[in-house]
């Protein structure tokens, strides 16, 4: 009898530093979704001291941006966390890093003294460089795991199917 | 299919599930709010330089002790009409370290009207920095 003992399945270096880094964006998403929604009054006041064109002028806009903002980082940190849809959910995880860094820059740059409202309560610090910085690092991290094809899952580390093993 | 189509076609169907994600996170974003209850109040919006006051009667209370002028007016247009009294004059630049120098001051304005002189044209930096002590802000009308 040919038995065949099975290869144990190996999981690359790579894919665990994709998982993480997808993991540790996720959490955070979820985290900073929970702490806004615990405390969805600070956020608004937060996003209102920080007078955005159009949410700056048109409460209604405001309302609207302050009441889902933490609901589409919940969606989104959940859909990274399942890993479902991962590369689509780490560009526009991306994406919306990418906008925050704008708008914390501009902010930064035209000298307004506010909270960054980023995690709620948790980070009152007033707005720095090093809130744009790292802002910019997630948004970075996210393009990786979408664009480089190192962090891609690495097909050759993946059980063969038994048809490949008939060959 | 050659290999540069291929890549091509993954691309796009990136693009466009990311496109779709996109859209199924906004809808949920709006829904879950009616859904849940949950909504953000803000008590007193941040409504800036929306109440003006006449130059003549921003003098007035500023020579009573009522309130504050805030003058962002160049220097040369400063000597052609100087403000009667004295006025804050506020650094250019919002990384100043002046501010620091007049943060304390700023602070202690919170309850006192705070009239702000613009200047003609363009925007003056400063405005967005004394934006955000949260004051209550005035427009100086300079029309005569």
């Amino acid at each position: 009898m040919n038995v065949k003992a099975s290869a144990p399945t190996q999981i690359g270096p790579r894919a665990w530093a994709a998982l993480g880094v997808r993991a540790a964006i996720g959490g955070l998403l979820l985290f900073s979704s929970y702490l806004k929604l615990a405390d969805l009054d600070s956020f608004i006041r937060a996003l209102d001291a920080m007078q955005l064109p159009l949410l700056a002028t048109q409460p209604a806009w405001l309302n609207l941006f302050s009441d889902s903002l933490p609901w589409f980082e919940l969606g989104l940190g959940a859909l990274l966390l399942c890993g479902l849809a991962a590369r689509a959910s780490a560009l526009v995880a991306g994406g919306l890093f990418l906008a925050f860094t704008v708008v914390l820059a501009s902010l930064r740059a035209r000298g307004l003294e506010v909270e960054c409202g980023c995690l709620g309560p948790l980070l009152t610090a007033r707005i720095g460089w090093l809130h744009v910085g790292i802002d910019l690092l997630f948004a970075a991290a996210c393009f990786a795991l979408v664009f480089w094809k190192r962090l891609q899952p690495d097909l050759q580390t993946l059980p063969p199917t038994r048809a490949a093993e008939n060959k | 299919m050659s290999s540069s189509a291929k890549a091509h076609q993954a691309t796009f169907s990136l693009w466009l599930k990311a496109l779709l994600t996109w859209f199924g996170l906004v809808a949920f974003a709006i829904i879950m709010p009616l859904l849940s209850g949950l909504h953000a109040r803000l008590l007193e919006p941040i409504q800036p330089l929306r109440q003006k006051i006449n130059f003549n009667k921003a003098v007035e209370h500023s020579l009573s002790g009522q309130a504050v002028i805030v003058d962002l007016r160049p220097a040369e247009t400063r000597i052609q009409k100087p403000v009667p009294g004295s006025a804050i004059l506020l650094p250019k630049k919002p990384n100043s370290p002046e501010w620091d120098a007049l943060a304390p001051l700023l602070e202690s304005l919170k309850g006192t009207p705070v009239y702000v002189i613009f200047p003609k044209k363009g925007d003056h930096p400063a405005h967005f920095k004394l934006m955000s002590y949260q004051l209550e802000l005035w427009s100086v009308d300079m029309t005569p």
